[in-house]
């Protein structure tokens, strides 16, 4: 199944910052990506979606100009970006998904560095680069060398990089992999300021939870295409065909149960058991179907007490997308 | 959409940003503890200098020897001494910049930074060429202080600067070579071992051309082995009387009553021969880091 290549979401519009089409890479082994598409909004957290080898490190890695690209435009703010030109790729900051920093630099010189490097006097990177070091809270950390930072501390002191010479838009490649739930927090509750200061950020996450809870939009790719983009709520309105519901009855006989069985448009139909009583079913829908529910309940001697409808998450979106597809990678 | 070529002008060579690879470098450098290494080293080749420079000039240039054989044992000997220090010094301070950069993956965020990269390569050997200046003018400084405790005052202290553009000359062939290598191999692992070894295959290769057809001006641009007659043809310069180097025209080696003659303009040739190494191996290295894709 191959999604709608021109769907849009319905969410609301804003400017857009970067749009990518037709990105194409080939790799000697026939690998790579073929088609990628991504519209990236000013302001927003993108998520950037894939499995493993799916071609989400290629694309970062063409923007960032570490790979060259084989075909397909990338334009940010309105104009072609060459991701060979310095001063396109000024406008972008970059944090890689591994801890590849140079581990002899203390914090402050690391992120100081790369703020020289990105125009800034000497001056400027330092203090730009301790201003940086407590927003990620590593400010008491500054003196010390990266080869000695926790994975957690690398993740921050990345990001810390990836924001120095205030670049319009930073790239984030699996910032909470391997990450544990405390670092997780820390980096989640970072990403949650970023997206309070409008920053733009196309971020990267196997942890679909952390993508739902943070980014507007997203983009899901597979075997090297786009299969789907747009906001994160369109996107998981429009793609559940059906709704779960969760319902509590005062009590549930095999009648009640067989009846809603045969509704149309109901399946799935799921026995709770409370303390050994029967109280709770679940089941899907396509449409609205309290009513019905409730008038069988009542039928049967019965009282329908709730019937509330539950949010599909990313990952079942995300699953039902790419978990079962047998496409081979190009 | 808009014109790119606005800012195409702008994606120009710029010495800021070269400036702060030199500084990035730098800090890598004396952080890893490099400099200090390879001040020591230095030190190392300042004794065994003084204690050689006797030597030399006493028996004069290698080339004054009174046969083929000794000739050869002379090159394999002193000649293999003022190859293998800045061999193993140039080695030690380049094998960072770009093998173990690509090795570890640290190249991937430099890469990602908006600075191009001829500026990031030319950054890198320009910085190993002012720690090497440095280093070298310290290597006249104690070279003075230890050839008069252990010589006593010496009037001719000339050598001690051809010796100290020689070692710099030569340092810096080893690396832009390492440089070149690492760029071919991406990797740092074994790369003082293939820096080693390729020297020798060449150091040899020049000994059986030298058995076969003899010494030729021309072979002072062998890569890397010809770095071994700079040294000795700086000195050989700076204490022959006359110095004629630079009116002989007459390029051609000359037997003389079974005595190999060679001319001054060995250092012409020698200083020629390195840069050519140089610029070669500078070009080839840059060809291939300016190609270079950061895959996986």
């Amino acid at each position: 199944m191959r999604y709608s290549q021109d769907w849009k979401s319905r969410g609301e519009k804003m400017a857009e910052l970067m749009k990518i089409t037709g990105l194409k890479k080939r790799y000697d082994n026939n690998s790579g990506i073929t088609d990628i598409r991504m519209n990236i909004s000013k302001g927003t957290i993108h998520g950037f979606l894939g499995l493993n080898g799916s071609g989400k490190t290629t694309t970062m890695k063409i923007i960032m100009g570490l790979l060259r690209k084989d075909g397909g435009m990338i334009e940010y703010d309105g104009r072609e970006y060459d991701p060979a030109n310095v001063n396109d790729r000024a406008n972008i900051g970059f944090s890689p998904d591994l801890p590849f920093y140079p581990p002899y630099l203390t914090g402050e010189e690391l992120v100081a560095v790369y703020g020289h490097m990105r125009g800034l006097t000497k001056s400027e990177s330092k203090k730009a680069a301790q201003d940086l070091l407590k927003m990620v809270e590593l400010y008491d950390h500054r003196n010390k060398k990266v080869g000695k930072y926790s994975r957690g501390m690398l993740a921050r002191v990345g990001i810390a990089v990836s924001l120095i010479g205030d670049p319009g838009m930073i790239i984030l490649d699996e910032p909470t992999s391997g990450l544990d739930p405390a670092a997780t927090s820390t980096v989640r509750n970072l990403l949650g300021k970023l997206r309070k200061d409008g920053k733009t950020v196309l971020l990267s996450s196997h942890l679909l939870g952390e993508v739902q809870n943070m980014c507007q939009n997203i983009t899901i790719i597979h075997a090297g295409s786009t299969i789907m983009e747009g906001s994160m709520n369109d996107l998981i309105e429009k793609f559940s065909n059906d709704q779960r519901y969760v319902a509590e009855f005062s009590k549930i006989s095999p009648t009640i149960v067989s009846e809603i069985r045969k509704v149309e448009g109901i399946n799935k139909v799921q026995v709770i058991d409370t303390e050994g009583r029967p109280m709770k079913l679940t089941f899907y829908a396509n449409s609205d179907i309290r009513e019905n529910v409730a008038m069988i309940a009542v039928k049967n001697g019965s009282m329908m007490i709730s019937c509330t409808p539950e949010g599909q998450s990313l990952e079942e979106l995300f699953l039902k997308l790419v978990g079962n597809r047998d496409d081979k990678l190009p | 959409m808009r014109s790119v070529s606005a800012n195409a002008e702008k994606n120009s060579f710029s010495l800021h940003r070269m400036w702060s690879i030199v500084d990035y470098e730098l800090k890598w450098d004396i952080r890893k503890k490099k400099v200090l290494f390879v001040t020591s080293f230095t030190f190392a080749v300042i004794i065994l200098a003084v204690a050689l420079f006797r030597s030399f000039s006493n028996n004069g240039f290698y080339g004054n020897s009174e046969n083929l054989w000794s000739t050869i044992i002379l090159v394999l000997t002193k000649g293999f001494i003022s190859g293998i220090f800045p061999m193993v010094i140039g080695g030690v301070i380049a094998v960072d910049s770009i093998a173990w950069e690509i090795d570890k993956g640290t190249i991937l965020l430099l890469l990602s930074q908006p600075v191009r990269r001829s500026e990031i390569y030319f950054g890198k050997f320009t910085e190993k060429l002012l720690v090497m200046f440095i280093i070298s003018l310290l290597l006249v400084f104690f070279s003075v202080i230890l050839s008069s405790i252990t010589a006593g005052y010496q009037e001719h202290l000339i050598w001690i600067i051809p010796t100290a553009t020689s070692f710099l000359l030569e340092v810096m062939v080893f690396i832009s070579f390492t440089f070149m290598l690492g760029a071919l191999v991406k990797q740092s692992g074994f790369m003082m071992l293939m820096l080693t070894g390729i020297y020798f295959l060449v150091l040899i290769g020049s000994v059986f051309l030298m058995l076969k057809d003899r010494f030729h001006m021309w072979m002072t641009f062998i890569p890397l082995a010809g770095v071994n007659n700079l040294l000795m043809s700086l000195q050989h310069f700076s204490i022959e009387p006359g110095r004629k180097v630079f009116l002989n025209y007459d390029l051609g080696p000359t037997m003389s009553g079974g005595v190999w003659v060679y001319p001054s303009q060995l250092l012409i040739y020698s200083i020629a021969g390195a840069m050519f190494s140089i610029v070669v191996f500078t070009i080839i290295g840059y060809a291939l880091f300016s190609r270079l894709e950061i895959k996986g």
